[in-house]
């Protein structure tokens, strides 16, 4: 992992909500993207962890704070690829190319490494959910980002794929771009020098797991999942079903 | 910016959505002509005149209705990937454009038919070229008001249609009262041109002039609106 040189985005007292008069989702937020590295989000459903991105990602501006530094290649794919379009992968590809300024012809294998060359030529309406997430990968790696947002990027992919990307994202965090991962499916567990923000209660609180700490597996059978978790979680331990 | 204006355009024209507009014109275009405009050349310029006239009214819920369909094509995850990829500024400016340049194509279609015919009886150029300027302003204020209805801004399908077809009657009743400068001016249009081709030439100015002020300020608002709304 290449050491944290410095911050890109910064993020200063941010606040956010959709609405005016709708609860805020997001406050006092203030935190710094280090360069280079794999940053995990955690958090329950509805936590905020999307509307974070999308702050990262400059898709929303902040109700009141400031976001700065973002650079000028930005790379994003959202939770659910937006597959009705009427385009096949490779047309779509090529369209999202041409915007960025580069030419589409899958140079860093980006299709190729993730699974999707067998399929650039079927519509986007047609590929299979896992397929159709991919080619919202691969959108988001044209062009060599320098922060790169994903949101829940290991949702729906077959297994093959689901090991392959977090040492695919790692080798970008090593050429030193920033990757900021939703995942509350512990795919980048074993990712060294991973970071971790949580999102909870209205804020994200940042930072790596302490070295005194570290994390435990247990299987249980599902009917005393709950059960487990409820008691490890009286007992002070950080605890969460899969 | 030509790239995003591309991949909107192409994802409109690909997409069946393209083809309602373009059907409801070739309906209107039926309905509006198919009377002869008259018997005299005077009477066919006269007649042709008037058809453009009306044309340049009844084309504005369609070109409206077009701009809103082009704008909603693109689903709103991809319109998060596209501020992203082109930046939200330039995203934003693109998908205006590509409404626009749609509209600007339907009205310049819609304008072919009845300048042919008055072609054939003599036409005077100025007041042919006032008349395609006429149905072109029609369809860009049309298409701020589509904007202003598009997903982005309207999440909601029953309200942003309610208020796109709100709006095109409300031009309409506007017109006729003395709030019409709050207006597109459909009715004086539509009156100068009733009145003979020399006050349609004097009245334009103002009318282009109110059109066009009509059509910056829907636009500016919906640039502040989208400001907030990705």
């Amino acid at each position: 992992m290449a050491p944290v040189e410095s911050g890109i985005v910064q993020l200063e007292q941010v606040a956010f909500r959709y609405r005016r008069r709708a609860p805020w989702v997001l406050r006092d937020v203030t935190l710094t993207v280090p360069r280079g590295r794999v940053i995990e989000v955690n958090g329950a459903n509805g936590a905020g962890k999307s509307t974070l991105l999308r702050l990262l990602a400059g898709i929303v501006p902040p109700v009141s704070g400031r976001v700065s530094g973002r650079p000028a290649r930005v790379g994003y794919a959202p939770e659910r690829f937006p597959a009705a379009q009427p385009f096949t992968a490779r047309a779509y590809l090529a369209h999202l190319a041409r915007v960025r300024g580069v030419p589409f012809a899958d140079p860093a294998g980006w299709a190729e490494r993730l699974g999707l060359a067998g399929s650039l030529d079927t519509r986007l309406a047609d590929l299979s959910k896992g397929g159709a997430h991919k080619a919202g990968l691969v959108q988001a790696l044209l062009a060599s980002p320098e922060l790169l947002v994903l949101d829940e990027p290991f949702a729906g992919l077959d297994t093959e794929t689901r090991t392959a990307l977090p040492a695919l994202l790692d080798e970008l965090a090593r050429e030193g771009a920033s990757v900021i991962v939703s995942d509350h499916q512990g795919d980048l567990r074993e990712l060294p020098g991973i970071v971790r923000w949580q999102v909870a209660g209205h804020t994200v609180t940042a930072g790596d797991l302490p070295e005194e700490y570290t994390v435990v597996e247990v299987t249980v059978r599902a009917d005393e999942a709950d059960e487990l978790v409820t008691r490890l979680t009286t007992d002070g331990y950080r605890a969460r079903r899969r | 910016m030509v790239a995003v204006i591309r991949f909107q355009l192409s994802g409109y024209i690909r997409s069946v959505r393209a083809l309602h507009p373009v059907l409801a014109l070739a309906l209107l275009l039926a309905i509006v002509f198919s009377s002869p405009l008259g018997g005299t050349p005077a009477q066919v310029r006269q007649g042709a005149l008037n058809a453009v006239a009306d044309l340049a009214a009844l084309i504005f819920p369609i070109c409206a209705w077009a701009a809103r369909a082009l704008l909603d094509t693109e689903p709103d995850a991809q319109r998060h990937v596209s501020a992203v990829t082109a930046g939200r500024r330039r995203a934003l400016v693109a998908g205006s454009a590509a409404a626009y340049a749609f509209s600007g194509t339907l009205a310049l279609i819609a304008s072919i038919y009845p300048l042919a015919r008055a072609a054939g009886s003599g036409p005077k150029v100025q007041v042919m070229a006032l008349s395609v300027v006429l149905v072109l302003l029609s369809a860009l204020a049309a298409t701020a008001l589509g904007a202003l209805t598009s997903r982005a801004v309207m999440p909601s399908p029953g309200t942003s249609i309610l208020v796109l077809l709100g709006a095109c009657a409300a031009n309409l009743i506007l017109g006729l009262t003395p709030l019409r400068l709050l207006a597109v001016p459909m009715i004086d249009w539509m009156r100068a041109a009733g009145h003979g081709p020399a006050a349609f030439t004097h009245a334009f100015p103002l009318i282009a002039l109110r059109t066009l002020a009509w059509t910056a300020l829907a636009g500016a608002l919906y640039t502040w609106l989208r400001r907030t709304r990705p």
